[in-house]
């Protein structure tokens, strides 16, 4: 899978989780909080990724994320194949 | 006296949302018991009778963000507290002076349940939220943040009489002098079949006796009677100190002179003449009644409603 693609997945992602960014663009070097994801909404964005991508891995692999291009940067290197 | 006033009311019931739908209800009750059918909440053999709300009130307080991840039980308190914080116009109110209680615990166990089934075997993708929603304190944080209240906020518990507990809580902190207004909701508990799988082995809810007829089940103080019938509601109410606001009529429901709690020493749900006998006096005492003043008495009316009747004897 591409980076492309997990980007699109990661997008997808922060939107279900906050509904105010439907239909905007998001700056993925803005950090998730500036987002408008709270620390609970933050935790559940990484596993809701997580399940997209069918990985099992545990939390610490993502707990320096702090922005949309750093979470599908990390993930592409997660997931086999990237 | 020591006395507190209402002043302001939500309700939803299967049957009705909003406070005229729900007195009108009263007297006027159409059919709406059947078989339960939530998710969750299913019968493996013969199925639990009940009343389900069928459609969920529009909370216009509830922001897109919230309403993604409330629950059952939270939306229908955020409802009624919408309802009882404008029916008693609290808008505008310091909100260091109003406080929340919630009654009831364990009230989110069908939605835990989902949660559960929908990860098992996958426990790593469990959703985090599932760490607030399993306390029944996600209510109060829920309804404190959607009406900026800043007053204290905690959850009461005892079983059946929750409800009664939590109004009976902002009673007593409208009286200690710590707020001026208090909101009391009785959250909905939101049986799992677990649940009820055990109050109907319990003998506690109704049998499979009226299974072919479910909208007879439910026949309170009746000798035909087979146990409690599950409806998912939920009521809210404003307890205010008498003088807690300088300007403006205030409309009173109601005045609250006297309350009290005890316990049985007895862990069974078995009732007990004297204990009842004891707080009815208690309250009467603190209200500075006499018996013969009382004009009406309203029951528990659960299945030893015997008891209670008893009790109320001269």
């Amino acid at each position: 899978m591409n980076k492309g693609r997990i980007g699109r997945i990661v997008e997808e992602v922060i939107v279900q989780i906050v509904p105010d960014l439907k239909g905007k663009s998001i700056d993925f070097e803005s950090t998730l909080e500036d987002l408008g994801a709270d620390s609970v909404d933050r935790s559940e964005i990484l596993v809701l990724c997580l399940e997209a991508l069918s990985l099992n891995v545990s939390l610490v692999e993502l707990a320096a994320v702090r922005t949309p291009a750093g979470l599908t940067e990390r993930l592409s290197h997660i997931v086999p194949h990237a | 006296m020591r006395k507190t006033r209402i002043t302001g009311l939500g309700v939803i019931t299967a049957g009705a949302s909003g406070v005229a739908a729900f007195a009108d209800s009263l007297f006027n009750p159409g059919n709406v018991f059947g078989y339960l059918q939530r998710a969750g909440r299913t019968a493996e053999t013969d199925p639990f009778i009940g009343a389900e709300i069928k459609q969920l009130p529009d909370v216009p307080e509830l922001n897109p963000k919230l309403l993604r991840t409330v629950s059952l039980t939270g939306h229908l308190a955020l409802s009624c507290v919408s309802q009882a914080w404008k029916d008693a116009g609290l808008a505008g109110e310091d909100p260091t002076r109003i406080g929340l209680i919630v009654g009831g615990s364990n009230l989110n166990q069908r939605e835990l349940l989902l949660a559960r089934e929908k990860t098992k075997g996958n426990a790593a993708f469990l959703n985090p939220g599932y760490a607030l929603a399993f306390m029944d304190t996600d209510l109060c944080g829920l309804c404190t943040q959607t009406f900026g209240i800043v007053g204290p906020s905690f959850t009461a518990g005892g079983a059946s009489a929750s409800g009664l507990v939590s109004v009976i809580q902002a009673h007593e902190a409208v009286l200690s002098g710590r707020v001026d207004f208090c909101i009391a909701v009785g959250g909905m508990m939101d049986l799992s079949a677990w649940e009820c799988q055990a109050f109907r082995s319990l003998g506690a809810m109704g049998s499979s006796v009226f299974k072919d007829e479910p909208h007879k089940a439910c026949r309170p103080m009746d000798l035909a009677r087979d146990g409690f019938i599950f409806g998912e509601s939920c009521a809210a109410l404003v307890v205010e100190r008498v003088g807690a606001r300088s300007s403006g009529p205030v409309r009173s429901y109601a005045q609250l002179v006297g309350a009290s709690i005890r316990c049985d020493a007895n862990r069974q749900p078995s009732p007990s003449e004297k204990g009842e006998i004891a707080v009815l006096r208690d309250a009467m005492k603190e209200a500075d009644l006499s018996p013969a003043d009382v004009e009406y008495v309203n029951l528990h009316a659960s299945d030893r409603d015997w008891v209670m009747t008893s009790s109320c004897r001269p």
